[in-house]
């Protein structure tokens, strides 16, 4: 039964992913417009931009080679896979005990390489800029990121999702200085890797272009909920639970998803757009703070 | 009977570079590579049979040359010889390589190191054999292996050991990094024994540390294809050598589980410097052959013509990107943890250092997708830059088996990390059969399945690619040039100088390293030599 349970859970979370990601990033677009002044488009707008276009017949850059139609694929699949290891609502699914948080960070990096590739592969100027900026703010993001991954599995023991959550809920009220600088940095870090676009579909259109639109609305949502699971999992089931704590979770976790998207928002409208040398700067504050977290959280097992 | 076999072997190598003169070229290519098949077949089952051990009379007066082949020795063989199948090594290198791997005594890794800087760097092999002999000498006697793994050095002696064995390793990472690695392990592991101080992982730890992230700086901004997968093949060799510090760490806390677990991380991380060395360097050759040059900023496109050549380099790229699941990635892994798992358990003063070695390891990760990415964006992906450049083509016959048999191989490591480490069982002692499918630091903690990763990723590709199945072939369009005109017909590749090129590219990165502290060497040295002389001067007129 439980194996079964646990299966259920694993679907079930897989297609609440599905669900959740375009629909994300068209209600961060309505909010955003919102604080804005504008009306701002419907929140399904992104699944209105799927079917169109998988609909319209695609067009492809001269001198393009087999990485424009492969690479998205391997982008979406990267980021899809990454999606369905980080818990959403409850734990103990099927797929607990891969969910490496150093996979996670590696298939989020696997990712971002080949939409770079899509964008160099016409050969035209602005792929190649906005490759060369997606890496090296990538670059600087998963640096930061290891360094809270770090801290977090030291006071963990372990670089696993589920038993860094599971740590997290059995001992919720403790907010040691170390987790405090661990959470501000991934702040940072999703701030800029989620909100900043580059144009890296310039070069591309149909079927791939929405794959590629497909990975980022899958980052931001990996994003939010690594969050999410790593320090604040109020209310996510835990192996084992049924259906009725099952409920509360995936409460919870909307819940939080959109109190996520109302933070992202506020602070992005407060700051500004990020440009490039504000985004590079973000991300060296993240990297001190993801350093001071690792600092703190070592002085901390040192003291007896 | 094995070991035998691999002297006369190795004596057959020294011949045929003694007479290379007088045999024709393709005979000796035959033989050597008929040689190194025979070497690799000879090692699995030295790797299968056990520890074997002869003398040969001959060497210093009175005094016999000891060979052993332990599963150390014949793991490093199976692995130096199998990519030597693919490369055209010098006879003179290999006998080398292999009579370095096969010693057991002061006087034969002196004979094999020489054999192995041949004349072309004999100094440097000349310095690593001296540092190495006298730091045997310290041991009491530079006799054979087996009479010094009963007295290990103690107190200052050690220390002394310690630092001849790292610059004898330094010396030869320009030789070759894999003997640079083989001599660590085998003369502060194997030889010292134990009994040895905690701080002697952290010179190790900080030289991987500092080696792996100036590795990944140099490949994401060399110029030429050469450059670039000479240092990109060198991060995996710090990832190694950093391992290596975190098993001299654990096992001088005691922490078996952690030296096993940072062994592994060693073996797969000098495996994927080996392999990602051999494929890059076929890969830059092949490009270097066919497009006519080796700078990154005239070639462009090369995977229409070179599609083979393509997905070679692409495999060898992951292997060094640290991307999951490449066989670099696994030994990323698993130092990750055993770095963890010192921390944890290790004294205050270690904890302090992992911070900064962490950091150190995140940048690296960082950089080598970015130089991964470069490379391959800017060499295989975009418009042709040069005439030559678009009429490249893959190579035939051998060498195209050769390069998709490497790619192939490579791939297959990454999946199947534990396939790799069951050569290597008998000397990390890591548990094998767990680690077969899932690499994982302890009985029943979850771990790091790269199987499970690939099949995931292949199945969510092949689903993606099924509900996107695209009828017909799309209809091509000039690309959208910011407003560029298209190219007229009398400048086919377009001007290659306002294409996006590779210094384009680390253009932001070199922007932002200005922000770092920056040390000039050149002008350092000028500031110091200069003031040398002026003391010089001063006393002299005194």
């Amino acid at each position: 039964m439980t194996v079964l349970g646990a299966l259920a859970a694993q679907v079930l979370h897989m297609a609440l992913m599905a669900a959740a990601a375009p629909t994300l990033t068209g209600l961060l677009r309505w909010f955003q417009a919102r604080m804005a002044g504008h009306i701002g488009s419907s929140p399904l707008q992104p699944w209105q931009d799927f079917a169109r276009l998988l609909r319209k017949q695609s067009v492809r850059a001269e001198d393009t080679s087999a990485v424009t139609t492969e690479a998205p694929i391997v982008s979406a699949a990267a980021l899809a896979v990454a999606a369905s290891l980080v818990p959403s609502f409850t734990l103990g699914m099927t797929f607990a005990r891969f969910a490496d948080l150093l996979v996670i960070a590696g298939l989020l990096a696997l990712g971002r390489a080949a939409s770079a590739l899509v964008a160099m592969d016409p050969g035209a100027a602005q792929g190649g800029i906005a490759a060369s900026r997606t890496l090296l703010l990538g670059g600087l993001a998963e640096c930061a990121l290891l360094l809270v991954l770090f801290a977090l599995a030291l006071f963990a023991g372990s670089l696993n999702v589920e038993v860094i959550a599971a740590m997290r809920i059995e001992i919720a009220g403790d907010w040691r200085v170390g987790l405090v600088f661990a959470l501000a940095a991934t702040l940072l870090v999703a701030l800029v890797d989620a909100m900043r676009r580059e144009m890296l579909g310039l070069g591309v259109s149909g079927s791939n272009l929405a794959l590629l639109e497909l990975a980022d609305a899958l980052r931001l949502l990996v994003w939010l909920d690594l969050i999410g699971a790593l320090f604040l999992p109020f209310g996510v089931a835990l192996a084992g639970a049924g259906l009725g704590e099952w409920a509360i979770g995936i409460f919870a976790w909307l819940l939080r998803l959109l109190v996520f998207v109302v933070v992202l928002v506020l602070s992005q409208t407060i700051v500004g757009s990020l440009g490039l040398a504000a985004a590079a700067r973000t991300l060296g504050v993240a990297l001190l703070l993801g350093m001071l977290a690792v600092m703190f959280v070592l002085a901390d097992m040192s003291a007896p | 009977m094995v070991l035998t076999l691999l002297s006369v072997l190795i004596a057959g190598l020294v011949l045929l570079a003694l007479f290379a003169r007088l045999v024709p070229g393709p005979v000796q290519t035959g033989a050597v590579a008929t040689i190194a098949a025979a070497v690799v077949v000879l090692a699995g089952v030295a790797l299968h049979s056990g520890a074997s051990a002869i003398a040969l009379p001959i060497g210093p007066a009175g005094a016999m040359t000891h060979l052993a082949l332990d599963p150390l020795s014949a793991c490093f063989l199976l692995l130096l010889f199998l990519a030597a199948l693919g490369t055209q090594i010098a006879p003179l290198t290999l006998a080398g390589t292999a009579a370095t791997l096969l010693a057991a005594d002061g006087f034969g890794i002196v004979v094999g190191l020489l054999l192995l800087g041949g004349q072309r760097q004999l100094r440097l092999s000349a310095v690593a054999a001296v540092c190495i002999v006298v730091a045997l000498a310290l041991f009491g006697s530079a006799g054979e292996f087996a009479v010094l793994r009963t007295m290990p050095p103690d107190g200052w002696r050690a220390a002394v050991v310690l630092l001849l064995v790292l610059a004898a390793a330094g010396c030869l990472i320009p030789l070759d990094p894999a003997i640079a690695a083989w001599v660590m392990l085998r003369v502060v592991f194997d030889l010292c024994g134990s009994e040895q101080a905690v701080w002697w992982g952290v010179p190790l730890l900080l030289a991987g540390a500092g080696f792996a992230a100036y590795s990944a700086w140099r490949a994401a901004l060399a110029d030429t294809l050469h450059a670039v997968a000479g240092a990109a093949a060198l991060l995996p060799f710090g990832v190694a050598t950093m391992a290596l510090g975190v098993a001299l760490c654990g096992r001088a806390v005691d922490l078996p589980s952690v030296a096993s677990l940072a062994l592994a991380a060693a073996w797969l991380g000098v495996l994927a410097h080996v392999l990602c060395r051999t494929l890059l360097q076929l890969v830059a050759d092949e490009v270097e052959r066919s497009g006519g040059t080796r700078r990154l900023d005239l070639l462009g496109g090369v995977i229409r013509g070179m599609p083979v050549t393509a997905s070679s380099c692409l495999s060898g790229l992951f292997a060094f990107a640290l991307l999951p699941p490449g066989i670099g990635f696994a030994a990323f892994w698993l130092l990750f943890q055993s770095l963890l798992a010192m921390a944890r358990f290790g004294d205050p003063g270690l904890r302090a250092l992992t911070l900064c070695v962490a950091l150190l390891l995140a940048a690296s990760f960082g950089l080598a997708t970015l130089a991964g990415v470069r490379l391959f964006g800017i060499v295989f992906l975009g418009r042709p830059r040069s005439p030559r450049g678009a009429v490249a083509e893959d190579p035939r016959g051998a060498p195209r088996h050769v390069l998709a048999g490497l790619a192939a191989l490579t791939a297959l490591l990454g999946i199947l990390p534990g396939l790799a480490l069951l050569p290597a069982a008998g000397w990390t002692r890591a548990a094998s059969p767990m680690l077969l499918l899932t690499l994982r630091n302890g009985a029943e903690a979850p771990g790091y399945s790269p199987i499970f990763i690939a099949a995931m990723l292949a199945m969510a590709g092949l689903a993606a690619r099924r509900a996107l199945r695209v009828r017909r072939e799309p209809p091509r369009e000039p690309v959208w040039n910011g407003g560029f005109a298209a190219l007229p017909p009398w400048l086919p590749f377009g001007d290659p100088a306002a294409q996006f090129g590779a210094a384009s590219f680390v253009a932001p990165l070199r922007k932002l390293a200005t922000l770092l502290p920056h040390i000039d060497m050149q002008s350092s040295l000028h500031q110091m030599r200069a003031a040398v002389q002026r003391a010089t001067t001063a006393w002299m007129a005194r």
